[in-house]
């Protein structure tokens, strides 16, 4: 490889690692605008709309007052960890971005097959993000610690618990994923889903839909799982934060939400597939991220719809009704692919027989 | 269709594991068991202790006279294997045994024989192991077990100290055998024990370096699960700090699948080390005879005094390691088993003597049993002339085999060595039956009433007397157990 | 040529995130340290091409093992200075263990064992190999005896953890949900004549 091609697969690189990264970050600030909207329509009120036509600008204000905000670090506070724990937080969450697939191109038939849209199309994908999600704990702790204050240590604790708690189930939910699709790589279980609606992984695991989805709530934090930043600890982990390393965090948390609503969809949705083969015809970022925006709708409903589990409740929920579930599921999955008879009906999921 | 095939045929090589499966299946039977039988039943128990009897019958029923061999080489089961397993059934059940009365008033006691047995099925697995990952991963089942069971009583303060000095030296000395298995793995690219053997039988001489410093490691490591000296500082905190009956059975079963283990590398793997591992044995040994019968005399705890002898006895254990041959093998064997109904005995008495507040563990406690209960005091003091190594009790020959074995291997100025600290060590044996005869009551006594601990004391008595007349049967019992190994 | 470039900055890190681990003044940072160590770790681990090895490490220990060690230090007050008191007394001998140990190593490591003539070429392997797949395959075969006894320390491992903490406060309220669930509303609910 001559220094020329390396230069240039490095620009390849930089350029792929834009085209994700910059829109996440336009999207993170739209998402606060909808979730806005969308709460205010759900309570009967107007939410944001005085910025812009129909509030359309509010997000790029809030940026604005976040950014020319001063950043206040606490006298005892731990400085180093202090100002390192935001970008602990936000890193995670944008890296796990890079094995994701977008879709399928062929570049409008320039490429003789399709290739993948992901900036690393790695075998292992699946483990990849779950280790990489896995990270952003760090960043929650380290701020709670650094803080050097009582209410954020609580709130970074909890926070810790909670996330601990439900990634547990979240793996095991991601396992008989694993177990049908046969595949760790993430374009591989898109492709096992192939064929329309029926063939996706919401219908045989549909309970592990709802564990990896209500878990990926409870992961990033948001309602009903905010226990985190509720009013008791006032505003949690980023009690003493302010300005623009207050921004990172939900930066980060929109960020990792994003990430949850796009994995749901691949995982069990079936990634940029159509629902009927013959909708194909649209191209399949489209119906990705048309499926992702459902689900970030979702979220935001949640929020307006429940009230907040308390905290034994949803460690009760984690442990004690997931974790037996997913299990549960294994085995239920395990019995259908290994017993003869009963495999026929499992069959038809089950990509790598 | 399915297309499913099992990796090895299924049944001929599971029944193998026959002994395993059934203690394993059990332990988590009654960990389920437990939570439906009333408080303070002890239905779990007699389970447990039945559990070991079946292994038992399991192990005796697939005995033949050719070594079984399951799992693509991983499992072993020999000659030798069934008799150190045998001993290990002894050791847990008696254990269990000892538990019954004193362990009664604790709150999830359930979990105690639970864990009792997955020590035993570690314990198991690495008396059948021939490779480093079968040991290694059965070493730590059965370490963890124990040091959950040191810290059982977790409101008694000494009990915490000692499980967390005991887990943090355990832990340490599990990556040190770690590290030397990476050397050793890194010269011959095998976990196999025969196979590496063979590989460092023809090592090119630039390898010594790596492969000493991997021997010396796994020494080190195995040392201190056995409680070898400079290794053995855990040893008496953990007895004394330990649940009595959890005392008993750490400082028998575990010794004895640490020996077999120790045994295993010497005959299969360090054959062609023989020189070296010697002088690193010979060194050892003489450290831990001189540390363990000369600090003994210090304690005023029983249990504390029982520590340090078995550090005693371990290196003299070690004479039959050092020797190297088949008769020291059977030697060791011979000691194992005479050692362990001894301990099991004294630490029944022990164990009936506890009262309410005062547990009989101090030395002073022990004065003027003969007169109360003379029973006691007589099989106290036939276990103490036996730890002694008086003539004509079983630890007397366990000893003299021993001892005679080194002899022919050429080691007899560690033998004199021995020798005189054994006779050191009869001072402090002796001191107990002094005060058990000689001295006056000074508190009152009052003893648990139990009928199989009493049966308990009664038959390791009576064998230690028999085994002391006629030890020939377990000479050839040991001899044949060898059979395969050396 | 890259490949020997990432090795050592790989090998290099994690040998110096090693020392700050032992030497580092806070706590908290020698926590920083391992983890930054078990990154590197793992990407020695991606240079071998075993990325499932590299990935399980990052998942294991620095999503969960770590965080645990984190809770730990964070909740005990560890004073560096007293830690620090028997120092003297002790070097001495650590010092002599921690020499003699050197020299062992490094002769161990200088003999011709682990020299690069003694080590087979290794070439990397094609993208078909999926070595979960491998590492899957040999793990449910030839050793799967220790990976199901591996099974059972975590069982008893999970045991004794409960074993070991738990107590019953009776000052502690529990709320039971299937009553709660099973509740009617004549229990709760009475109608009075006012």
């Amino acid at each position: 490889m001559t220094p020329i091609d390396m230069a240039i697969q490095a620009g390849i690189w930089a350029l792929e690692i834009l085209a994700i990264a910059a829109p996440v970050a336009l999207s993170v600030a739209y998402i606060t605008y909808f979730e806005r909207r969308i709460i205010g329509w759900v309570q009967v009120r107007q939410g944001c709309n005085r910025v812009g036509p129909a509030g359309l600008l509010q997000p790029l204000a809030d940026g604005l007052k976040l950014f020319l905000k001063e950043t206040i670090i606490p006298a005892r506070a731990n400085k180093l960890l202090f100002v390192g724990a935001p970008l602990m937080s936000l890193v995670p969450a944008l890296i796990a971005f890079a094995v994701v697939p977008f879709g399928e191109t062929s570049l409008f038939g320039i490429w003789d097959t399709p290739h993948v849209m992901a900036i690393s199309n790695l075998n292992m994908g699946l483990l990849y993000v779950m280790a990489i999600s896995s990270l952003s704990i760090y960043g929650v702790l380290m701020a709670g610690w650094a803080s050097n204050s009582k209410y954020p240590i609580i709130g970074s604790i909890r926070s810790t618990c909670q996330m601990i708690s439900y990634e547990i189930a979240m793996g095991f939910g991601l396992v008989t994923v694993m177990m049908l699709a046969g595949s760790l790589n993430l374009s591989d279980i898109v492709h096992a889903q192939a064929g329309g609606i029926l063939h996706w992984y919401m219908i045989p695991l549909f309970p592990m839909l709802i564990v990896y989805f209500i878990s990926g709530c409870a992961e990033v934090g948001r309602t009903p799982f905010d226990l985190t930043e509720t009013e008791e600890l006032v505003s949690g982990y980023h009690t003493e934060y302010s300005g623009m390393w207050f921004a990172t965090f939900s930066l980060a948390e929109y960020g990792a939400m994003i990430l949850i609503s796009l994995m749901t969809s691949i995982l069990f949705l079936g990634g940029w597939y159509a629902p009927i083969p013959a909708l194909d015809i649209i191209p399949g970022t489209v119906w990705l991220l048309g499926k992702s925006a459902f689900l970030i709708f979702v979220f935001i409903w949640f929020r307006a719809t429940f009230p907040r589990y308390r905290y034994d409740q949803m460690m009760r929920l984690g442990w004690k009704i997931f974790l037996p579930w997913t299990l549960g599921w294994i085995f239920v999955v395990g019995l259908f692919i290994y017993t003869p008879g009963l495999d026929s009906i499992i069959d038809f999921w089950l990509a790598w027989r | 269709m399915a297309n499913v095939t099992f990796p090895f045929p299924f049944p001929d090589h599971l029944i193998t594991l026959m002994p395993e499966m059934i203690v394993a299946i059990m332990a988590m039977f009654l960990l389920l068991f437990d939570v439906f039988v009333a408080k303070g039943s002890k239905t779990t128990a007699y389970l447990a202790i039945a559990t070991t009897v079946a292994a038992g019958v399991a192990t005796w029923s697939l005995q033949g006279p050719d070594p079984l061999v399951a799992f693509y080489g991983f499992f072993v089961f020999d000659s030798f294997a069934v008799f150190s397993k045998f001993l290990i059934y002894v050791a847990t059940a008696l254990g269990m045994i000892l538990s019954l009365e004193y362990m009664k008033n604790e709150k999830h006691i359930g979990e105690y024989y639970v864990l009792m047995l997955f020590a035993m099925l570690g314990m198991m697995l690495m008396v059948s192991s021939n490779n480093f990952v079968t040991m290694y991963l059965g070493l730590e089942l059965m370490a963890l077990c124990v040091y959950v069971l040191v810290a059982y009583q977790r409101e008694v303060l000494r009990a915490n100290e000692a499980a967390l000095k005991y887990f943090i030296l355990g832990a340490l000395s599990s990556g040190m055998l770690l590290y030397g298995i990476t050397f050793l793995y890194g010269v011959t690219g095998s976990f196999d024990f025969a196979v590496m053997g063979e590989k460092l039988a023809h090592a090119e001489g630039d390898a010594t370096a790596a492969v000493m410093l991997g021997m010396v490691f796994l020494i080190a490591g195995l040392g201190f699960k056995v409680s070898m000296a400079p290794f053995h500082m855990w040893t008496p905190d953990a007895y004394e700090g330990a649940p009595t009956p959890v005392t008993a059975f750490m400082s028998v079963a575990p010794k004895v699948a640490g020996f077999v283990i120790f045994m295993r590398i010497v005959a299969d793997l360090l054959p062609a080390l023989q020189h070296e591992y010697q002088s690193i044995l010979i060194g050892v040994a003489v450290l831990t005879i001189a540390v363990g019968n000369l600090a003994a005399i210090a304690q005023r705890n029983i249990k504390r005094m029982l520590a340090y002898s078995t550090v005693g006895h371990v290196g003299f254990i070690m004479m039959g390691l050092i020797a190297g041959s088949p008769a020291g093998f059977s030697g060791i064997l011979v000691y194992l088993s005479i050692y362990l109904v001894m301990t099991m005995g004294v630490f029944a008495v022990i164990i009936l003597m506890r009262r309410e507040g005062i547990q009989g563990e101090l030395l002073d406690d022990f004065a003027g049993l003969s007169k109360v209960r003379p029973g006691y005091a007589l099989a106290m003091g036939l276990f103490m002339f036996s730890m002694a190594g008086i003539p004509f009790l079983g630890g007397f020959w366990a000893k003299y085999v021993v001892f005679m074995a080194a002899v022919e291997a050429g080691h007899l100025y560690l033998v004199l060595y021995a020798l005189l600290f054994s006779a050191v060590g009869a001072f402090y044996y002796l001191r107990v039956v002094k005060y058990i005869y000689f001295d006056e009551e000074r508190v009152a006594f009052n003893f648990i009433e139990s009928r199989p601990m009493q049966a308990t004391v009664f038959v390791t008595a009576v064998t230690i007397v028999f085994l002391g007349l006629f030890p020939d049967a377990l000479f050839e019992l040991c001899r044949q157990a060898l059979v395969g190994l050396v | 040529m890259l490949e020997t470039a990432f090795f050592y900055m790989f090998g290099g890190m994690s040998v110096l995130s090693g020392m700050g681990v032992v030497l580092a003044r806070n706590t908290m940072h020698s926590v920083m340290f391992l983890i930054f160590c078990f990154f590197n770790a793992s990407g020695l681990f991606f240079l071998l091409d075993a990325e499932f090895l590299g990935i399980i490490l990052i998942l294991i220990y620095v999503g969960a093992v770590m965080v645990l060690f984190m809770f730990v230090i964070m909740m005990l007050e560890v004073n560096a200075a007293k830690l620090r008191e028997g120092f003297l007394q002790y070097l001495p001998l650590g010092g002599m263990i921690a020499v003699v140990l050197m020299i062992e190593f490094i002769a161990a490591s200088s003999s011709g064992v682990f020299a690069e003539s003694a080590m087979g070429a290794v070439t990397h392997m094609g993208q078909e190999v999926n070595n979960t797949k491998e590492i899957g395959q040999i793990l449910y075969t030839r050793y799967l005896l220790g990976f199901e006894i591996a099974a059972i320390i975590l069982l008893v491992a999970l045991i004794g953890a409960v074993v070991l903490t738990i107590r019953e406060r009776k000052d502690a309220k529990y709320q039971n949900m299937s009553a709660q669930v099973k509740v009617r509303r004549e229990d709760r609910v009475r109608k009075v004549s006012m």
